[in-house]
This record gives C-alpha cells, sequence and structure tokens, in this order.
C-alpha cells in the first residue's frame, strides 16, 4: 500500500514536467530539451529557498517563475535568433547546468523538514493530496485556459501557424509563451519532486524529457487526443501509471542500475500501445490538439 | 481599393536571379473582383504574397484604401487581408475543431484574451452561418477539421477568410486541389460570397477556363509585368484560345 501511495504521491509530482512536455511537443510541435535544465532548475530554487526561511509555497512560485523564465528564454533564442527548437534547448539546457549548480552552491542539497506537514496522517498520504490537488487544479486552469481565446490562438500557433498569422496572431510570441509555460510547469514538477524526495541534485533533470514523453504517449493511449482536456487528464494518469509500473518494477527485483534501460522500453511499449491503440480507435492516426 | 506600384522582387544572385516581380503596376477598385492570370512563375503567387506580406518586396509601394502598407508586417495587415490558400490544409487548423476554427477566425487582428471564445451563442451563430453554405458542415462544429473532405475544408477557410469583412480577399489558386465536384460548389460559393459582401478581391490561376469565367477583370501577367488587361466589353469577346495564346506571350 505505501508503495502504491508514494509512487502516486511521486507521479503526480511528475505530472507537472509531463503537461509541460505535453504542451511544447503536442500543442507547438516543439521539441523542447530545456526540460532536463528547468526540472533541476525549480529543484535547486525549492532547496534553497525554503532552508533561508521562505514558505513552501512561495519557494514553489518562485521555481515556477525560474523555470518560465528558462523557458522564455529558449523561445527568445528560437524565435530572434533564428536557431532550431533542438539547439535552442540544448543551449539553455546546458546554460541551466551551470546555474542550477551557482543557485545549489554544491551538486546535493539534503532538505530535513517534517514530510507530513505537520498533518496527523502519514506523510506519504499527505503528500498524495497536496499532490492531487495542485494537479487537479492545473489540470482545470489549463483546460479552461486552451479554451480562450488566447488559449486558441496558442494552440492555432503549433497546429498552423501560417494560419494564425494570416489571422493577424503574433506566432512568435505565442511559441515564447507556450514554451514558458510548459517550463514553468516542469520547474514546479522539480520543486515538488525535491520536497517529496527531501533532496535536490544536480543531475536530477537527466533523462526527464524521457519520462515526459513515455507519461504523454502512456497519456493518449489512455484517453486519445480528440478531446483535450481529456487528453491533458491522461496525460496526468499516464505519469502516475508510468510511475507506478517503475515502482512495480523496482520492488520486484529489478536492479536499479537498469533503470534507465527500463525506461526507454517503457516508453519504447507506451509508443506502440498509443499508436496500436489510437488506429484501433479510428482506423487512423488522428490529428493532435 | 487596392493599388501596387513598381512593385519588384528578385529571387537568387550572382547571375541567378529570377525577377519574379519587375515594376509590377496593378489598381483594383473597391468592390471589384479580378482575375489575375498567368503562366508558372508568372509571378502571380509573389505578387499575393508580397500583398498579404509573406513575400517582401525589394522595391515599389503597396495601398490598400490609400494607406501605405508596404511596410506592416503580416499581423497588422491581417484585418484589413482575407486569403483563400491553393493547399486546403493550410488555411485551417487540422487539430481543432471547426467552431474553434470559426472562433479565431472572428478574432482576427483583435487582441485575443482570457475570454472564453465559444458560448452557445457563438455556436448558433456558426451553425446558422454554416447552413448557408450548403457543404454539410453545420452539424460538425464538434469535429477536427482534419477529418473534414478538401472541399469542407477549403468552403471552412473562405468562410473563414471573409468573416470579418476584409477590405481585400486573396484567392491563390484556391480550388486547384479540389476534385471537379468540389471545386464547382467553391467557385459557385466564392462568387456568392464576393457579390454579397461586396469585396475588392484578386484571384490567381493558370487556368484560361477560370481566368474568365471568375470576376469581371483579367490581368494577364508575364516575367514579373502585366502584359495584358481586359475588362468589360473586352473581356466579354475573349475566348480561350486568345487569351491562352496572351498567356504564353505570342
Amino acid at each position: 500500500m505505501d508503495l502504491i501511495t508514494g509512487a502516486c504521491a511521486l507521479g503526480l509530482a511528475y505530472a507537472f514536467m509531463a503537461l509541460g512536455v505535453f504542451i511544447t511537443f503536442r500543442i507547438f510541435r516543439f521539441p523542447d530539451i530545456t526540460v532536463d535544465g528547468s526540472f533541476t532548475l525549480g529543484a535547486a530554487l525549492f532547496a534553497v529557498l525554503v532552508p533561508a526561511g521562505v514558505p513552501p509555497a512561495l519557494a514553489l512560485a518562485a521555481a515556477v517563475a525560474g523555470g518560465m523564465a528558462a523557458g522564455m528564454l529558449t523561445g527568445l533564442v528560437h524565435t530572434r535568433l533564428g536557431a532550431g527548437a533542438l539547439l535552442s534547448g540544448i543551449l539553455v539546457m546546458t546554460a541551466l547546468y551551470s546555474v542550477n549548480l551557482r543557485i545549489m552552491g554544491r551538486p546535493n542539497i539534503p532538505l530535513f523538514f517534517n514530510r507530513g506537514g505537520g498533518w496527523e496522517i502519514p506523510g506519504d498520504v499527505a503528500y498524495l493530496l497536496t499532490h492531487l490537488a495542485l494537479a487537479a487544479a492545473a489540470w482545470i486552469l489549463l483546460a479552461l485556459l486552451f479554451r480562450t481565446d488566447l488559449g486558441l490562438a496558442l494552440r492555432a500557433s503549433g497546429s498552423n501557424p501560417v494560419m494564425l498569422a494570416a489571422l493577424g496572431g503574433r506566432v512568435e510570441w505565442m511559441k515564447v509563451a507556450g514554451v514558458a509555460l510548459a517550463n514553468g510547469l516542469t520547474a514546479l514538477s522539480g520543486g515538488l519532486v525535491a520536497r517529496y524526495q527531501g533532496f535536490a541534485d544536480v543531475n536530477m533533470g537527466f533523462g526527464m524529457i524521457v519520462l515526459g514523453l513515455a507519461s504523454v504517449f502512456l497519456g493518449e493511449a489512455i484517453a486519445g487526443r480528440r478531446r483535450l482536456p481529456l487528453t491533458l487528464l491522461g496525460v496526468v494518469l499516464g505519469t502516475v501509471l508510468f510511475r507506478l509500473l517503475i515502482s512495480l518494477a523496482l520492488a520486484s527485483g529489478v536492479a536499479p542500475r537498469d533503470l534507465k534501460l527500463l525506461t526507454a522500453l517503457f516508453v519504447l511499449g507506451a509508443l506502440l500501445f498509443s499508436r496500436t491503440a489510437r488506429r484501433a480507435a479510428g482506423g487512423r492516426l488522428e490529428e493532435g490538439p | 481599393m487596392i493599388e501596387v506600384n513598381g512593385l519588384t522582387r528578385v529571387f537568387g544572385r550572382n547571375g541567378s536571379e529570377v525577377r519574379a516581380l519587375d515594376g509590377l503596376d496593378l489598381s483594383v477598385r473597391q468592390g471589384r473582383f479580378i482575375v489575375v492570370a498567368g503562366a508558372n512563375g508568372s509571378g502571380k503567387s509573389t505578387l499575393l504574397g508580397a500583398i498579404a506580406d509573406t513575400v517582401q518586396p525589394d522595391r515599389g509601394s503597396i495601398s490598400i484604401d490609400d494607406t501605405d502598407v508596404t511596410r506592416w508586417p503580416v499581423h497588422r495587415r491581417a484585418p484589413l487581408i482575407g486569403r483563400v490558400f491553393q493547399d486546403p490544409c493550410l488555411g485551417t487548423a487540422p487539430g481543432m475543431t471547426v467552431a474553434e476554427n470559426l472562433r479565431l477566425a472572428a478574432t482576427r487582428g483583435r487582441r485575443r484574451t482570457l475570454r472564453l471564445g465559444i458560448g452557445a451563442a457563438e455556436r448558433q451563430r456558426y451553425g446558422e452561418t454554416l447552413a448557408g453554405l450548403g457543404m454539410d458542415l453545420e452539424s460538425r462544429l464538434d469535429t477536427p477539421v482534419a477529418h473534414l473532405s478538401g472541399g469542407q475544408r477549403q468552403a471552412l477557410t473562405m468562410l473563414m477568410a471573409v468573416w470579418c469583412e476584409p477590405r481585400v480577399l486573396l484567392l491563390d489558386e484556391h480550388t486547384a486541389s479540389l476534385d471537379p465536384g468540389s471545386e464547382a460548389k467553391i467557385l459557385q460559393l466564392t462568387s456568392r460570397m464576393v457579390e454579397q459582401r461586396g469585396l475588392t478581391t484578386i484571384a490567381v490561376t493558370h487556368r484560361v477556363d477560370l481566368a474568365l469565367a471568375l470576376g469581371e477583370r483579367t490581368v494577364v501577367l508575364g516575367r514579373g509585368r502585366v502584359v495584358a488587361d481586359f475588362d468589360g466589353p473586352q473581356r466579354e469577346a475573349m475566348t480561350a484560345e486568345q487569351l491562352a495564346a496572351r498567356m504564353a506571350g505570342i
């Protein structure tokens, strides 16, 4: 039971990162790997601010702001300097490694505080409920955002930038805003994971993009790609499911050193599952949101 | 009204220059529907691109309703210009629904805010307007555009292009990718929309039959210049063979 509760709590913390990956990859068609750096940035800011006396909620807000700034930088490098999407992400991600080390002052910061947050219930349950409430709020806000006029324009900038430009949309600014939003969510995820695990490590973002993609593929297999709110919910559920699978694999004796290999195999499996499910549902691959 | 003066655009350099537009002059009065015809490479699409600012001219000016828009970026020109592309996929967002595409068109050129865009009133209005197209779209408001046929998609693009009553409508060989049945419907729709709204319209085509069937004036381009301009009785008397000869530069 503890294993499942813990995996769900951690999965929900990672869900914000997966939502960020979904936004860049699926909505903006922007392969953004800033995620690996902005995840750690969120964790680093949280791990430095909380021991300095900043309330955890404010520290998480600072993490979001930091992640958004990193995403904005990636977007600006891409749109203003003309670098490709991949290169822009690589540049900012590389720079963030040094920035994160600067912020942390050392490669690893342990966090010692009451994991239960003062509640009269076991720690993992408290984390699960907090993360669940935050994930539900994020899901509702994102689903609403993408139904507003601004949200429709954000989606159109990924779906058909030529059309949006012809309709007076500022495609470049939409991209910058979208990548900033995605990295803000990713940094929030980093902060929550650092809070849950009780430490921040400068390498904790390594391979995060793969985890995010796995969650996205699983989510799309669960909820399909036709209705955006459902797909967003599917991504959250997909992240939790993915975390559960990892935890169950570790509990059943898989060596931690094989975890990356296992993760890659899960991603492949999720991708195949997603494609098969979509073909079975519609007879052809559906367009994304 | 739209006026193009001395428009020049050269692609390539160092001995391999192609003069897509070579000092082109063109004037279209308010509410007139003209067809720009020419062979491939005559400069038709470059002309439309320059008017819409997807192609930057090297020299010359473009005015819409006596306002010089030559240096205006594409998003600033957007409220003035409706455009329908040759490829039905270019005019709509495929992953978004019919209603969402229409909402994007309805906010053309306006500041897009956090207002929830599609309420019951909008849905009713969209449904009624789509029913008027006769393309079986009114019951598909929640269908992703990627699931529509090419003809339905182009009809939707037409509607989106004229939704906010632009000053100029640009049609870039907009039936070239359609089957004959869909083409006939879209051409009928085009004439109806332009006439009902009194839109200043420039359509480009390389097809002789369309150059004489659409609109009320035919301008022939060759090597980036206007080589012939037929209007009124002169155009009515023009045969397809004569026009084909002018387009071929004979």
